[in-house]
């Protein structure tokens, strides 16, 4: 257990000495801000609500977290170092384990950052901010599903933009299942497995402030599908050579 | 006194570490095939072969990198794969180009080893980097250093948790002659009280700190044991050296009737000069009085006669040539 705090907190070292993870951080926060500002926010729709910012949030994530994961498993595989601790008695599950939690905590940092404008929201109006909360909750559990998938593509290549390209490519396809856009070309008959599919469709029905046990077992069981596919590629990894 | 009486018996074990019948592929490329020998404790055993001969293959198994389809590791006769955290505590592995997190200090890295070997001990940690020579580096970036340091720093985390078991993959693989010379002096200093293995392929090394050897080829053990043993087991004849005027033929002629030569061969000839010969032979320093006292008798000039001992690059060479 102490290695395993050990490991994440070396990961999240990196993360926070990485100039990508600044450049990523930054970028994120400016455009959150100028969408919250000036496109779609408070100033355009003259309430006080998040709605519109959180679901740019989920959109921009696609491209935020595939450029925090690509580096994760591809560049402990280039390097080599994955010899280095894969030799560590921990196992294999502890490793994947440390790797998602690190980019988690570092992801969930990036959207506390955000608070500012929740802030400036309950200073200006008076936005309800159960649905605010039940949104960040949301935020995570549809982050943690994008790390997974980010560190699953990650862990199938030593190159870090075909891990980044892989990634927005799969999430995308994923979040896109789920878009009415999207629903409306399906035969009516498909609609409904599509739309349970879909990654950005569960986040919807979490913004509206409620909690349902179907949208978080979605993602939970996501994650975990995912994290076996992760095992399963270590143990290939194991047994084909790094 | 009444202490040594006492150890149990299974102490004969302790340190030791058996390789038994691995094979490994890589599609229909055949990296180990069947692959057993043992490593005694307390020893340095030379892993020698060329290269793609399987060393880093069967490195990378023996510390749980890599998986063999066949075969298992034992560590004082426990399966690696069944007690992988506990075994591998007592491990001390180098890899092959020698991995490091090259954004981290040294301090930093070998804490961080320590830590994730859960035995952090800050006066073993300054005691190994003062072995290993690091104290002038020891706030700097791996990153920064020459290769000699940073192979020094290699070992360094090998040797953190004090493990029982010292695995080295080409640990001088790209130094120059003097880093080289201070890391087979470090591996040495190490064999007290640990049980080494450390692979290359040259050979010099190898004779130099070595107590055993295990030659690999194409995937296979093919000698295993004293180096010298192998060498006297494995060659029954040995090789005479000869530079006279004599000509080829009226050499031959003369030593056909010492009984000891099984083949003469002419290496260089120059004319009205002398002419060099490697003589096939057992017993070589009988055989080379008898050779000297026929050239005497023909009154030939003798510019060199000495037996040609063959040692483990001959044995290295012969083993593994053609193959």
């Amino acid at each position: 257990m102490n290695n395993l705090i050990t490991l994440i907190k070396k990961e999240l070292k990196d993360y926070f000495i990485s100039p990508i993870a600044y450049v990523v951080i930054a970028t994120f926060l400016i455009a959150t801000s100028i969408w919250f500002v000036f496109v779609k926010g408070l100033f355009i729709s003259n309430q006080a609500e998040m709605r519109e910012t959180f679901i740019f949030i989920t959109q921009i994530l696609i491209l935020v977290i595939p450029a925090l994961t690509m580096r994760s498993w591809a560049e402990e595989k280039k390097s080599q170092t994955l010899e280095i601790i894969s030799t560590f008695p921990i196992s294999n599950f502890e490793l994947i384990i440390a790797k998602f939690l690190s980019c988690l905590i570092f992801v969930t940092f990036t959207l506390v950052l955000t608070f500012p404008i929740p802030i400036t929201l309950n200073i200006l109006g008076n936005p309800d901010n159960g649905i605010i909360i039940a949104s960040y909750i949301g935020l995570i559990l549809l982050a943690a599903s994008y790390i997974a998938i980010g560190q699953f593509v990650s862990m199938n290549t030593k190159n870090q933009i075909v891990s980044f390209i892989s990634s927005v490519a799969i999430i995308a396809i994923l979040f896109i299942f789920g878009e009415p856009q999207f629903l409306q070309l399906m035969p009516s008959s498909f609609r409904v497995i599509f739309e349970s599919l879909g990654l950005g469709s569960h986040y919807l029905s979490i913004a509206k402030g409620v909690l349902d046990t179907r949208d978080i077992l979605y993602y939970l069981s996501l994650i975990i599908i995912v994290f076996y596919f992760i095992y399963k590629s270590s143990e290939r990894i194991k047994k084909e050579g790094i | 006194m009444i202490g040594i009486s006492l150890l149990p018996s299974y102490v004969i074990y302790i340190n030791m570490l058996k390789f038994d019948k691995l094979t490994k592929s890589y599609g229909n490329f055949k990296a180990l095939d069947d692959v057993s020998f043992s490593v005694e404790k307390g020893s340095i055993t030379g892993f020698l072969g060329p290269n793609g001969a399987g060393k880093t293959t069967t490195m990378r198994i023996a510390t749980g990198v890599l998986e063999s389809e066949k075969g298992k590791i034992l560590y004082d006769k426990k399966p690696l794969k069944l007690n992988f955290k506990e075994i591998i505590s007592d491990i001390g592995y180098l890899p092959e180009n020698n991995p490091l997190y090259t954004n981290l200090r040294v301090d930093e890295f070998l804490i961080f080893t320590a830590q994730m070997k859960e035995n952090f001990d800050r006066d073993e940690i300054i005691s190994i980097i003062k072995k290993c020579g690091l104290n002038e580096v020891v706030d700097k970036e791996i990153e920064t250093l020459s290769k000699g340091f940073k192979q020094r720093v290699g070992l360094a985390k090998a040797l953190i948790g004090s493990p029982k078991f010292l695995i080295l993959d080409e640990p001088t693989e790209g130094l120059d002659p003097n880093q080289k010379e201070v890391i087979l002096n470090l591996i040495k200093s190490f064999a007290k009280d640990k049980t080494i293995i450390f692979s290359s392929h040259v050979l010099s090394e190898v004779t130099k700190i070595a107590d055993n050897i295990v030659i690999i080829n194409k995937g296979k053990i093919i000698a295993e044991g004293d180096s010298d043993k192998l060498v006297k087991s494995h060659f029954k004849t040995a090789l005479i050296e000869l530079k006279t005027n004599a000509k080829y033929r009226e050499l031959k002629s003369e030593l056909k009737n010492i009984k000891n030569i099984i083949d003469i061969n002419r290496i260089k000839s120059a004319k009205r000069k002398f002419n060099t010969y490697e003589i096939n032979c057992s017993k070589p320093e009988k055989t080379a009085v008898e050779i000297f006292d026929t050239i005497v008798d023909n009154e030939w000039k003798l510019s060199k006669l000495n037996t040609k001992s063959l040692g483990l690059e001959e044995l290295f060479k012969d083993l593994t040539k053609n193959e």
